[in-house]
């Protein structure tokens, strides 16, 4: 690797690499250890009812656990080409595998500062329809190009017992603002029951960290997480879970 | 390949200013023929950090005080004169991935999903994800590199010294809450 003659300089520097490197492949091993044991609660039928982590969130299920986790991945990989939703709802009772339960009960709001433009004040009371929850700011690049997707489902699949719930939870300062919130709800079209966490303790509470913008869950109608997706994209499986959990007996 | 022009486009958004701003202060703390290493082992503390919530390690450098002594140490190591200080820029990546907040695209919000069933396997995606926003910061490096007037820039005492300067605001900024702000304005500004 380092010649005999190599000047001590660059040894070192090699040497830095290497240790790097070298943290790197234990950071690894860490991570593989990790995913083992959580295959290990997973597969011992553990009920994780403690508030999530992210690292937990796709394993405290206590039905199918395994699948669940494996599926959990593939669930919200987005697809290669990305079809546009449906704007036209389509027939909801095709039979569609179901979509996996992530988690038994979804994480409660905590600490919020209200509700805009709804008639709703908790997720409780949401019993009964699908509903996306999507976790955003009006500042963040990602969160607005996810809304167009977003806008279009809602107007699919109103009609037939769909929900969204916007978590907004403030990344900067100026985001903070209630009327900057209800002034780019306006000129971003979000027509959908907006909850206000400004302090982000609900961002936290359901994702613990790290915590990201965008980030979508589905509940279904008895309030079980059924999926789960960081950032832009999935927009069709987003759907296929939609239509998939609307198809459900309520 | 799209995982890297994902990144390539998130590198010149807001989001990604903190990993430069920081690349360019440790370029300006060491001198030619060190910036190489100081921006390698950079690359590698950012990657690290960036990678290991996801496997469940947090090392709370997302808190302002505790944050803002790695920064210090790191920024510190990197600026003193003895060879060894270059691996002060493992401590300034951990603390630039600890904090970063990343646009999660598609490709990357792909890859987060993943990675939190399966940390291991989002190791090479990220370090290629955060290759592509380092783009800009060896771009720089390349020009500070090839180009002598641009080197020669570099190398002035009261260049030198403005980097230094910075050097010693950033983690006084970082521990105040004004480094936040900053960032903020910044995207609201690039938000018009």
């Amino acid at each position: 690797m380092v010649e005999k003659g190599a000047k001590p300089s660059r040894r070192r520097a090699a040497v830095a690499v290497a240790i790097m490197l070298g943290l790197l492949v234990v950071a690894i091993g860490v991570s593989r250890l990790v995913s083992a044991d959580r295959e290990a609660i997973v597969a011992g039928g553990s009920s994780d009812t403690s508030p999530p982590s992210v690292t937990s969130a796709s394993v405290g299920t206590t039905t199918a656990a395994e699948a669940t986790t494996t599926a959990a991945a593939t669930t919200t990989v987005p697809p290669s080409t990305e079809a546009p939703v449906a704007t036209t709802a389509p027939a909801v009772t095709e039979p569609i595998d179901p979509p996996p339960v992530l988690r038994e009960e979804h994480p409660p709001l905590r600490d919020i500062d209200g509700w805009l433009q709804s008639d709703v004040t908790s997720l409780e009371e949401l019993r009964g329809k699908v509903v996306i929850v999507e976790f955003w700011t009006f500042g963040c690049y990602n969160c607005r190009n996810r809304l167009p997707y977003t806008q279009d489902i809602y107007a699919a699949y109103r009609e037939q017992g769909l929900e969204i719930v916007g978590i907004h939870s403030p990344e900067f300062a100026y985001e903070k603002e209630v009327d900057a919130i209800v002034d780019a709800m306006d000129r971003l079209g979000v027509t959908w029951p907006v909850v206000l966490d400004t302090d982000r303790r609900t961002f936290r509470e359901w994702q613990g960290s790290p915590a990201y913008w965008p980030r979508t869950y589905v509940l279904d109608r008895t309030g079980r997480v059924r999926f789960d997706h960081i950032g832009e994209g999935a927009y069709g499986a987003l759907e296929d879970t939609v239509v998939a959990l609307l198809a459900e007996a309520p | 390949m799209s995982l890297l022009i994902e990144a390539l486009r998130s590198a010149l958004l807001p989001c990604s200013y903190s990993i430069l701003l920081m690349a360019l202060v440790l370029l300006g703390l060491r001198k030619r023929g060190e910036r190489a290493e100081v921006l390698g082992l950079f690359y590698l503390g950012t990657v690290l950090l960036a990678w290991l919530p996801l496997a469940g390690v947090n090392l709370m450098l997302d808190h302002r005080l505790g944050g803002a002594a790695v920064l210090a140490a790191g920024l510190a190591l990197t600026a003193g004169r003895f060879r060894a200080g270059s691996g002060g820029a493992v401590l300034v990546g951990a603390f630039a991935g600890a904090t970063w907040v990343p646009c999660v695209g598609p490709q990357l919000g792909s890859v987060l999903t993943r990675g939190l069933a399966e940390p291991a396997g989002a190791v090479l995606p990220m370090a290629l994800y955060v290759a592509g926003v380092m783009v800009p910061s060896a771009l720089i490096y390349l020009l500070a590199a090839k180009d002598a007037g641009f080197a020669k820039l570099l190398e002035r005492p009261r260049v030198r010294t403005g980097f230094k300067v910075v050097a010693v605001l950033i983690p006084v900024a970082v521990a105040t809450g004004a480094y936040e702000r900053l960032a903020g304005e910044l995207a609201r500004l690039s938000n018009l």
